[in-house]
């Protein structure tokens, strides 16, 4: 009996010890109260970015010790709902503002309003732009910007000068129709001839002119979204942004004019080769003249080819305007964690005094921006102020805020995703790839409530 | 004195017996012990959790799931993306897993005859069976560009004007099935040639001294001997057809992620990708853990179901050789000869 007893024992905890493994036990791991965890992602170089600006938080809390913690939980909502759900979601945690308020709307993120204020800071020390996308409607703030990211023209200056063109200017002040006219000047077949000589021939292209992520199937906001705004349209309108508005007469002129550009001038990248090669990387070998992208390209030339000639330029003014679109990253502290002060503290702390400098962003924290963590740092181009930071200030410059939710709803396989792939790939026109397509995206919106 | 004084020795024997059975049981039991806590803890308790939450609205962030009753499941009933991920898990199977078996039968009957190096032919078929799904998908992905894909330059170099491939709706769930035809082969290939080499020589040989030709060899003797085989991997391959993820990932998504995955037009957005983004990329209101545990649990059913049928086909037209065959086979043999004696 007692040895029946004791085999029992050892069943039930074996059981036990296994379900716990499983998961059922309920709880994983917490922080004890003088380890802080902090969830960051990215590329090497910026998981140790991260942790060199946090070197002066730990000189300055030496009680509190810092956990850094490498996965998806910041870029990816799901990854952290997993982690909630689990018991086991980090004290501090790095957001983007594609995901920034879908943290909010759960409660994930406490108000930093507060901290930021005890710390000596107010959120006029931070770029406007930046600082009211993350403010919700009641003005609490429940995340503080590590930098953001800014999309502009980068361009080769070797072609360029070969094709006797001017550069671009720093500022933005050109239209897409220059945009347009470069590219095909700068597109060149095998003989030499550009797009617009009658002699062109668009099947033996040796250099194209331009690349814009819109060639990427799905289509990405980032390549499409900033023309969209300089044309005068726009995806979602309507104050909370839950109305369908990209079947507009201008974001349909935008729409046809990237897609003119890959498949009337044959001038850009098409979605087939951007399956040979992404553009960005075609770019960066020189064999494209122009791209709209973000700072990381100067990180990724400085890698990959460093003997590049190039420069960048604000984006163009369309017919509304210039507009660019911003990507933040956001230094948030989970609303339940038992380090709450401590978290709070920190992500203050990363985007004010050790603000800078993080993964390869615009620090958003008062003139930081244009010394030695950005502007002034060796390597940068010389347009760099011109074409990433002011560009910031325009009217039109928007910030990619849209729940991820909501975003992948109305922008995937449900949503306008098919009619972006259609127009990309030359199946259709833009209006007709977009006729009626707000009817369907509109019921999509409803069902996320 | 009574026999509890003095114990009969005949009943000792049996109680040490006894004894050594219930020691041995009891080391038997503590062996199978892992593997029972095990299946119980990684697959017992999350199948029977997984029906639970089917019965619940779940977004993870809540502190504990709501009970909706059957809403998950009437709303599953009702959504009209559910047939249309069907049909795209139903396209794949019919060319996935025919071109799958097919191919894998054929690699085995070229490499089955003894040669030189067929060892080596056949550690390469099977060398990509190894490999992780989503590299070999990326790697696909490129194989599949119109511009300079091995697959373009192939069918351009014998006149014949190449698919957009992964861009076309049209020709994108054949794109994946290639894909996963050509990773599994070394597989079916492994399983093929083992099933070949139970085929009895002298019955060939017999075959072909009464004149069958290789069509008739193969269609009357070699295909029947082999059956069990084709069964085997008709089921497995299409539980793992009706699965099918990673490739699809791989191949159609883009910095959006799983998110933007399942295109072009929808077109290979498959029943289990459709789970995934109702879990983790869209918050409907029927969505959630509770409704992707339901998309999970109607899946079950339905390979439950497909496997069944195909059980029940199989008894009919699979050939066991005796010593193999199923016990609902012996069963009604020994019934058949009962009846007749």
């Amino acid at each position: 009996m007692k040895h029946s007893l004791r085999m029992a024992s050892a069943a039930a905890a074996a059981v036990a010890a296994a379900l716990a493994l499983s998961g059922c036990g309920g709880g994983g791991a917490e922080s004890s109260s003088d380890t802080l965890r902090v969830a960051v992602w990215g590329v090497n170089s910026d998981i140790d970015s991260i942790k060199a600006a946090a070197k002066g938080f730990q000189e300055d809390n030496p009680d509190i010790t810092l956990k850094f913690e490498t996965g998806d939980c910041g870029p990816d909502y799901a990854a952290c709902k997993t982690l909630i759900a689990g018991k086991n979601m980090p004290d501090v945690v790095v957001t983007g503002s594609w995901n920034y308020f879908d943290f909010v709307r759960d409660g994930i993120l406490a108000d930093l309003g507060p901290a930021l204020e005890e710390g000596g800071y107010s959120t006029a020390d931070f770029t406007p732009t930046v600082i009211d996308a993350l403010s919700t409607d009641d003005g609490e703030l429940h995340g503080v910007p590590m930098g953001f990211n800014a999309q502009s023209l980068f361009y080769n200056k070797d072609m360029f000068a070969a094709a006797g063109l001017e550069e671009p200017p720093a500022d933005g002040s050109y239209t897409y129709d220059d945009l347009r006219e470069w590219s095909a000047l700068l597109t060149l077949d095998s003989a030499g001839n550009n797009a617009k000589s009658p002699s062109f021939n668009p099947d033996d292209i040796v250099q194209y002119g331009y690349y814009n992520r819109m060639a990427i199937v799905p289509p990405g906001e980032p390549g499409y979204g900033p023309v969209l705004a300089a044309f005068g349209g726009q995806t979602f309108s309507g104050d909370a942004r839950n109305q369908c508005d990209i079947d507009s007469d201008a974001s349909i002129e935008a729409f046809q004019y990237l897609q003119d550009l890959m498949w009337k001038d044959h001038s850009a990248i098409t979605p087939q080769l951007e399956q040979e090669q992404p553009g960005y990387l075609r770019w960066v070998e020189g064999k494209v003249a122009m791209q709209q992208g973000s700072h990381e390209q100067v990180q990724i030339v400085a890698e990959q080819n460093p003997d590049l000639n190039y420069n960048m330029a604000a984006l163009p003014a369309g017919a509304a305007g210039n507009a660019t679109l911003l990507q933040i990253h956001v230094w948030g502290a989970y609303a339940g964690s038992r380090n709450l002060d401590a978290a709070t503290k920190f992500a203050v702390y990363m985007a004010t005094e050790g603000s800078g400098k993080q993964m390869g962003l615009i620090p958003a924290f008062q003139d930081r921006a244009l010394g030695e963590d950005f502007a002034q740092a060796p390597g940068e181009p010389s347009n760099l102020v011109a074409a990433q930071i002011d560009p910031a200030a325009w009217p039109l410059t928007f910030v990619n805020v849209d729940p991820s939710n909501v975003w992948a709803a109305a922008s995937g396989q449900d949503g306008f995703g098919p009619a972006l792939e259609s127009i990309a790939t030359n199946k259709s026109s833009a209006a007709d790839a977009l006729a009626g397509i707000c009817s369907t995206v509109d019921d999509v919106l409803a069902a996320q409530g | 004195m009574s026999s509890r004084e003095t114990p009969h020795p005949r009943r000792g024997i049996l109680r040490r017996r006894s004894s050594l059975r219930t020691r041995e049981a009891r080391t038997g039991y503590l062996f199978v012990l892992p593997q029972v806590v095990g299946l119980v803890a990684f697959i017992g308790v999350p199948l029977v959790a997984s029906l639970g939450y089917s019965f619940t609205h779940w977004d993870l962030i809540a502190p504990a799931p709501e009970f909706v009753g059957f809403d998950n499941w009437a709303a599953m009933l009702q959504d009209p993306r559910v047939p249309a991920v069907l049909l795209n898990t139903g396209k794949f199977i019919l060319l996935g897993t025919t071109s799958f078996l097919l191919f894998s039968l054929i690699a085995a009957l070229i490499t089955y005859t003894p040669r030189r190096f067929v060892g080596v032919y056949r550690a390469i078929i099977f060398l990509p069976y190894v490999l992780s799904q989503i590299a070999v998908g990326v790697v696909w992905r490129w194989m599949f560009n119109t511009e300079s894909g091995p697959l373009t330059v192939v069918l351009e170099a014998v006149g014949i004007r190449s698919p957009d491939w992964l861009l076309d709706p049209a020709t994108a769930m054949t794109s994946i099935a290639i894909m996963t035809t050509w990773q599994g082969i070394g597989y079916g290939l492994t399983l093929f040639v083992a099933g070949l080499s139970g085929v009895p020589e002298p019955l060939i040989e017999a075959a072909r001294i009464d004149g069958a030709n290789v069509v008739q060899r193969f269609f009357h003797i070699i295909l029947p001997l082999i059956s069990p085989t084709v069964f085997f991997l008709t089921v497995t391959s299409l539980i793992g057809a009706l699965q099918l993820f990673d490739p699809v990932v791989a191949m159609t998504s883009s910095s959006a992620g799983v998110a933007g995955a399942g295109g072009p037009d929808n077109s290979t957005r498959t029943i289990v990708l459709y789970m995934y983004n109702q879990l983790f990329n869209l918050s409907e209101a029927k969505s959630g853990l509770g409704y992707a545990a339901a998309l999970a649990w109607m899946l079950a059913f339905l390979t439950f179901l497909i496997t069944a049928i195909q059980f029940a086909v199989g008894r009919r037209t699979i050939y066991y050789e005796a010593g193999q065959q199923s016990r609902g086979r012996s069963r009604r043999r020994a019934r058949t000869e009962n009846t007749h004696d």
